[in-house]
């Protein structure tokens, strides 16, 4: 159990400035996520929370301890590597057993301990195995339970899931999230998967150029991103960018105007900025909140689509179809607005196909507006 | 398919050329001297009776060349002695500085292995003599310290080289995970590196052991009675001696390959793991 707090935290290789004054406080048991692209400084981060990477600048402390200056064999840390990193020479058992071992734990005891971790990973039959007997899946769950046995205060992760296939890291996502419920370890997790930060996390840390970005829950994450570059990264598919400017639109109304479309938005996102008229922005909107009308084919009653609020009259542009998506539960169609193409999420029976041209709805409580040249949002509620 | 052929070609002949020098040693020495003479390439009439004289404890047979064949059980040991000791120094000291060389970034790294790898270019000859008097004033003359540690300095350039890159091919993590686990760094060498990293310290020994088994030139130097001459050089002492029989001398030069060849044919899957391989997790 600990809390695990980082002040201006920095790290340089030669030139290379692998994390740039990162302060962070993680609070006991949380579940907290780094995510990031690749090189973004997640793992030097991860390494330095660790002990095995000393940080050029800023400190590190461990509840009330500062751990900055303590190697990491005598931190309360257990890691999962990307690579798994299990010893080669050693027997299934002896992997897990080691740390323990390592401690100073009695030979009885480590046994009792080995059983139980090798029980909640669900590994006890191959507990005789050498790690190149197993296959990823397995060699992961011996990481996961040489990592836990210790019973550590803080478990750090890098990219655990990365190297197994599609369909073995939805279960042990499943897995984590319920050893996470079980045990009472501070959890920090690094990946470059949005998804899976989503799905897991408490609170996600946005990294990019080893600089955050944002810190916030999934929630907060996903419906108020703080720049283009966590609003592109969070969310599949990507979230879509129209760039355009502002204009004043009727007495006290504003909307913005770019090729192909003209989006009215609401006074509070504009009240508070100086010379919004004729400002460039970037026009943040998600595939689930475009609305759009049936193919113009169809007549009769239009039916509710997608997120779609609004009727025909807020219409922001009409587009047209260039790739159409089946996804099963979805229907992704791909729309050309003025050069740019926009990812629209639809109900998987919408007949519109390659080539037609529809009326789009932008969900005006769920657009984002983005600083045409910084990027930074320019939603004043963050 | 002609291709394949002509490869296949290719390495018998690669391997005809190789073996059939020390393929004929064999033969001769299980010929009868009249044998060689008639230029045989297949003793008609094989004898052991050539290894006779290596084995002649009792030291009763005055033929010639008995009484240097007499000594090459001690020789032998001599060898042994000092290329153990060969191999044991190169394991610990190359280890180490490969371990250095490989993991822990310092300026100057690249330039430390250039001068390692130079030192390994300079023709023995020409240290020779200050070598020499190296020795001497340490009365370390006709010891087997002193061919050891001479022959130390040869290998240990190959030794470095060798392991540094075997060493870059472990993964990072490993010892991370190691340290992790509660191991200090010197702990995480010991406990999770050096198991690891077996064929490749394995195959650099042996490579270590049979290089100093095979020269001459220093333990030539240094050594002057049989309290201390490797096999080498009591075996050259056969040249020496006029009409040794040629059987005779072909037993000595097979009793001299022997252990080689025995250590690489044992350890010959760890060599090639060690020498061409990698490590994986
Ligand atoms: N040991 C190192 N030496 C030099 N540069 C490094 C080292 N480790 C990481 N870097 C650099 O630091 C940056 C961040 O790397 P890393 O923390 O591994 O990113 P991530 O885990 O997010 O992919 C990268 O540009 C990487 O090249
Ligand atoms: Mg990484």
């Amino acid at each position: 159990m600990a809390r695990v707090r980082l002040t201006n935290l920095t790290k340089h290789f030669g030139d290379v400035v692998a994390v740039d004054d990162v302060t962070l406080d993680i609070a006991d048991r949380e579940f907290l996520t780094l995510l990031g692209p690749s090189g973004c400084g997640k793992t030097t981060l991860l390494n330095m929370i660790a002990g095995l990477e000393s940080p050029t600048s800023g400190e590190v402390w461990f509840d009330d301890r500062n751990v900055t200056a303590v190697p990491p064999e005598r931190r309360d840390i257990a890691m999962v590597f990307q690579t798994y990193a299990l010893y080669p020479h050693m027997s299934v058992f002896d992997n897990v057993a080691f740390g323990l071992k390592m401690r100073g734990v009695p030979a009885e005891e480590r046994k009792r301990l080995v059983l139980a971790a090798a029980k909640t990973m669900e590994i006890g039959h191959l507990l005789d195995r050498k790690p190149r007997a197993l296959s990823g899946g397995q060699r992961q769950r011996v990481a996961l339970a040489r990592a836990i046995v210790r019973d550590p205060g803080v478990f750090l992760l890098d990219e655990p899931l990365s190297n197994l296939d599609a369909q073995l890291r939805v279960v042990m996502r499943t897995e984590l999230k319920r050893l996470h419920g079980d045990l009472e370890m501070t959890f920090v997790y690094v990946t470059h998967d949005q998804a899976e930060s989503l799905i897991l996390s408490d609170r996600i840390v946005v990294m990019k150029d080893g600089k955050i970005q944002q810190i916030g829950t999934p929630e907060s994450i996903y419906d108020s991103p703080a720049n283009t570059f966590v609003a592109g990264f969070v969310g599949s598919p990507p979230i879509n960018l129209l760039k355009g400017v502002l204009e004043q639109s009727g007495s006290s109304g504003w909307r913005v105007v770019g090729e192909g479309f003209a989006c009215e938005v609401a006074t509070s996102m504009v009240e508070r900025m100086e010379q919004p008229e004729g400002r460039e922005v970037s026009l943040g909107v998600r595939a689930e909140d475009i609305g759009i009308d049936e193919a113009p084919s169809s007549a009769g009653p239009a039916t509710e689509t997608g997120g779609r609020t609004g009727n025909k009259d807020q219409s922001v542009g009409r587009a047209e179809v260039v790739v159409r998506e089946p996804m099963g539960s979805d229907l992704y169609l791909t729309v050309d607005v003025g050069g740019t193409n926009v990812k629209v999420r639809t109900r998987p029976d919408n007949p519109a196909d390659r080539g037609d041209v529809l009326d789009l709805f932008f969900d005006p409580g769920k657009i984002h507006l983005f600083d045409g040249q910084t990027g930074e949002s320019l939603i004043p509620d963050l | 398919m002609w291709r394949r052929a002509a490869l296949y070609i290719y390495a018998l002949v690669a391997v005809i050329y190789l073996t059939l020098p020390f393929a004929w040693v064999a033969a001769v020495s299980f010929m009868p001297e009249r044998e060689v003479t008639q230029q045989r390439w297949w003793p008609e009439e094989p004898t052991v009776g050539n290894y006779s004289l290596y084995f002649d404890v009792e030291g009763r047979s005055a033929d010639v060349g008995a009484a240097i064949a007499r000594q090459f059980p001690r020789a032998i040991f001599n060898s042994l002695i000092i290329g153990t000791a060969v191999m044991l120094l190169n394991l610990t000291c190359g280890s180490l500085a490969a371990y250095a060389l490989a993991r822990l970034p310092f300026r100057g790294n690249l330039l430390l292995l250039l001068f390692y790898l130079g030192s390994r270019s300079v023709p023995g000859v020409a240290i020779m003599i200050p070598m020499y008097l190296l020795m001497r004033s340490y009365g370390l003359l006709d010891t087997h310290l002193s061919v050891i540690l001479s022959h130390t300095t040869f290998t240990l350039p190959f030794t470095i080289w060798i392991l540094k890159g075997y060493f870059q091919t472990v993964p990072l993590d490993l010892e991370r995970a190691a340290r992790v686990d509660g191991c200090t760094p010197l702990g995480a060498l010991v406990r999770v590196f050096l198991p690891v990293t077996t064929p490749g310290l394995v195959a650099v020994g042996i490579f270590a052991f049979i290089a100093s088994w095979g020269e001459f030139l220093f333990a030539l130097l240094f050594t002057t009675t049989i309290a201390s001459r490797p096999v080498t050089v009591l075996a050259s002492d056969f040249a020496q001696e006029l009409q040794v029989p040629f059987t005779v001398i072909a037993a000595g030069g097979v009793l001299v390959i022997l252990l080689p060849l025995v250590l690489s044919f044992i350890f010959q899957r760890l060599i090639i793991q060690g020498i061409g391989g990698s490590v994986t997790g």
